[in-house]
């Protein structure tokens, strides 16, 4: 299965879900979803994520498997949390518009 | 590829990359140790060929003098650039950062300056050149004439000059970049906080080695660099 982009190639702009279908009977279901936080982020972030829950959350872990340095790998986590709370932040600025 | 290889930034096999930022890779206490070794090793070699770094990124060549002067600058241009980056990283880093990353790193990234005293080692003529031109500015120190210098040490030291300070930009951007690797910094914050902290360095590191030399040598006639 295709990995869901969270960027638009065109204009680089965040993509949303419109349309969703049951795997078993074909219904399909459309309208507007947001994709999740996490499926939001860069793919490369997301199996960065997956490999960090999969340590433990354990840095040192982390730089013994990616064969990384220890503060590189904790500057790379660092560089996603600032994504995660800029996604947030972009998130709580629609909400605050549409009211 | 496994998920883990695919998830890796930089290249392990990249040289360029070992070359201009080998704490992608190597950090803490691995850093710490091979840099020492680095640092003990420059003092040897320093030793053998008369290489002073007198100050936090300063090298040069110079008089003799004994083994342990050329160990205490090593050790102290290492700490006191250490320990300014630490101070300046508390002002601008955006988390938390281990002090072994700090001072490893700062140790690994002064290999370049081990390069000076081994083109001193294996090429006579330059390592000549510089204890003629410091014999001669002696002398007409003491005599109060100018120095008479030969125009081919002249031209073999501007030679040795221009590799010196390749080695010295060299080693200044890695220590940056460990600067800016260990304490996640950023941007004009990040540099400016390095600048601050090299004079800093640079200025307690001239304090400390001046003391040292002028205890050490108290009580020998050994000459200062």
């Amino acid at each position: 299965m295709k990995k869901i982009p969270s960027i638009c190639p065109a204009c680089g702009g965040r993509l949303s879900v419109r349309r969703m279908a049951c795997q078993e009977c074909g219904t399909e279901i459309e309208g507007q979803f947001e994709l999740p936080l996490l499926a939001q982020l860069p793919i490369e972030d997301q199996e960065f994520i997956v490999q960090f829950v999969k340590a433990s959350g354990s840095l040192k872990e982390m730089a013994q498997l990616l064969h990384l340095s220890y503060p590189t790998v904790r500057n790379r986590l660092n560089d996603i949390i600032e994504r995660c709370v800029s996604l947030e932040a972009g998130k709580t600025g629609e909400m605050g518009n549409e009211q | 590829m496994t998920q883990a290889e695919k998830t890796s930034a930089p290249a392990t096999g990249s040289a360029k990359v070992w070359i201009f930022n080998p704490f992608a890779f190597v950090a803490g206490a691995r850093a710490l140790a091979v840099g020492l070794a680095v640092i003990l090793l420059a003092a040897l070699l320093c030793w053998v060929t008369n290489t002073h770094f007198d100050g936090a990124i300063d090298i040069h060549p110079g008089l003799s003098a004994p083994l342990v002067m050329f160990v205490i600058e090593g050790l102290t241009d290492w700490l006191s650039l250490s320990v300014m980056l630490m101070l300046a990283g508390l002002t601008v880093r955006r988390s938390s950062y281990r002090v072994v990353d700090v001072f490893g790193t700062q140790a690994l990234a002064r290999w370049p300056y081990i390069i000076t005293p081994v083109m001193l080692l294996i090429v006579p003529p330059f390592r000549n050149a510089f204890a003629n031109v410091a014999d001669e500015a002696l002398k007409a120190a003491k005599s109060g004439a100018l120095p008479n210098m030969a125009g081919s040490d002249l031209v073999l030291i501007v030679m040795a000059s221009v590799v010196i300070l390749c080695c010295v930009i060299w080693g200044v951007m890695l220590m940056y970049r460990a600067y800016a690797m260990s304490c996640d910094t950023r941007g004009a914050k990040s540099i400016v906080s390095f600048i601050v902290a090299v004079i800093a360095a640079e200025i307690l590191s001239k304090v400390i080695l001046h003391s040292a030399f002028a205890h050490l040598t108290s009580g020998t006639q050994a000459a200062k660099p």
